[in-house]
């Protein structure tokens, strides 16, 4: 496997991530040192749904695919994740479970950061902390009402 | 009408709302302070589904359901806020547009404080305004648990 092109260092890539963007440059640069890179193939998983969340995840290059599956194994596409953005968010809020399977669409990389250290640099500046924290629950509000409109859809004749 | 007795002042209210519970006693104190008591009759609307959230609400007495409803009428259960529940949340993070719509369900007093003063109290404290949003990322996302359960629910059928 030849992994894509991450046209940015660590550093950049975490600083073009939207959701860390209330994040001090000395936090960009402790969560960089916290990263470790993981190069997935096509169709590699990353994490599977209602998995215990240790990490989150940023991509550096390539594509993953969020889903969800139906407890019969009916896959359902939920939303596709390019470069910069954020998965795995489940792994900073309670209950710290996985809500869906992400997997690679096309050769990709990834930088994973534990959450446990991904909080404990986010509280050497709380405010700034307090930014992403609150980014974070719209993030996951949109995805509620997302949701909610889905069921919606299914109920409606 | 004759408002429901709310047996505990506004501090001691806000104090026993399970969200706000990571606040010191002077934020307690402040939100106290903006927040003023709204009466409702059983029946009565306090906000509609995507009308434009700028307040958040606790629940001094009584009762009240947050819904969500299709064109087609049909009401999805989300959950009946109860005493000292917070509900409203959606003012607090973008898109600042209420997911659901609530209505009381008896007779009820709920402490309406507006949003934007509270985050200005949040971040008197920024470890403890963080705290607060990631048990409000938390709760969204167990929310999101449930309704994407009653979704594959639903779709497995």
């Amino acid at each position: 496997m030849r992994p894509p092109t991450t046209d940015l260092d660590v550093e950049s890539t975490l600083a073009h991530c939207e959701l860390l963007e209330p994040l001090s440059p000395d936090q960009i640069t402790a969560l960089a040192d916290h990263c470790r890179m993981v190069t997935l193939e096509a169709g590699e998983a990353l994490f599977d749904q209602d998995t215990v969340a240790h990490n989150l995840f940023v991509v550096a290059g390539g594509r993953l695919a969020i889903r969800l599956a139906t407890p019969a194994g009916r896959i359902i596409e939920v939303v596709e994740v390019g470069q910069y953005a954020l998965c795995g968010w489940a792994s900073l809020v309670a209950p710290h479970i996985y809500v869906a399977e992400a997997s690679a669409l096309d050769d990709s990389t990834v930088l994973a950061i534990s959450a446990d250290e991904m909080e404990d640099i986010l509280l050497r500046e709380p405010a700034a902390g307090y930014q992403v924290m609150k980014k974070l629950a719209g993030l996951v509000s949109v995805h509620l009402r997302e949701m909610k409109e889905e069921l919606i859809e299914v109920l409606e004749p | 009408m004759r408002p429901p007795t709310t047996a505990l002042t506004a501090e001691a209210t806000l104090r026993l709302c399970e969200l706000l519970r990571p606040l010191s006693d002077r934020q307690i104190g402040e939100l106290a302070a903006c927040a003023t008591l709204r009466s409702l009759r059983r029946g009565d609307t306090l906000f509609d589904q995507n009308d434009e959230a700028h307040d958040f609400f606790v629940v001094a007495t009584g009762r009240v359901a947050v819904r969500m409803t299709a064109s087609g009428g049909e009401s999805i259960g989300v959950f009946d806020a109860s005493q000292y529940r917070l509900f409203g949340w959606s003012s607090l993070v973008a898109p600042h547009e209420y997911t659901s719509g609530a209505t009381a369900v008896e007779d009820s007093t709920v402490y309406v404080i507006p949003a934007a003063a509270a985050e200005d109290i949040f971040l008197l404290e920024p470890f403890a305004g963080y705290e607060v949003m990631k048990r409000l990322a938390g709760d969204i996302s167990v929310r999101l648990r449930n309704v994407r359960t009653e979704v594959l629910g639903l779709l497995n059928g």
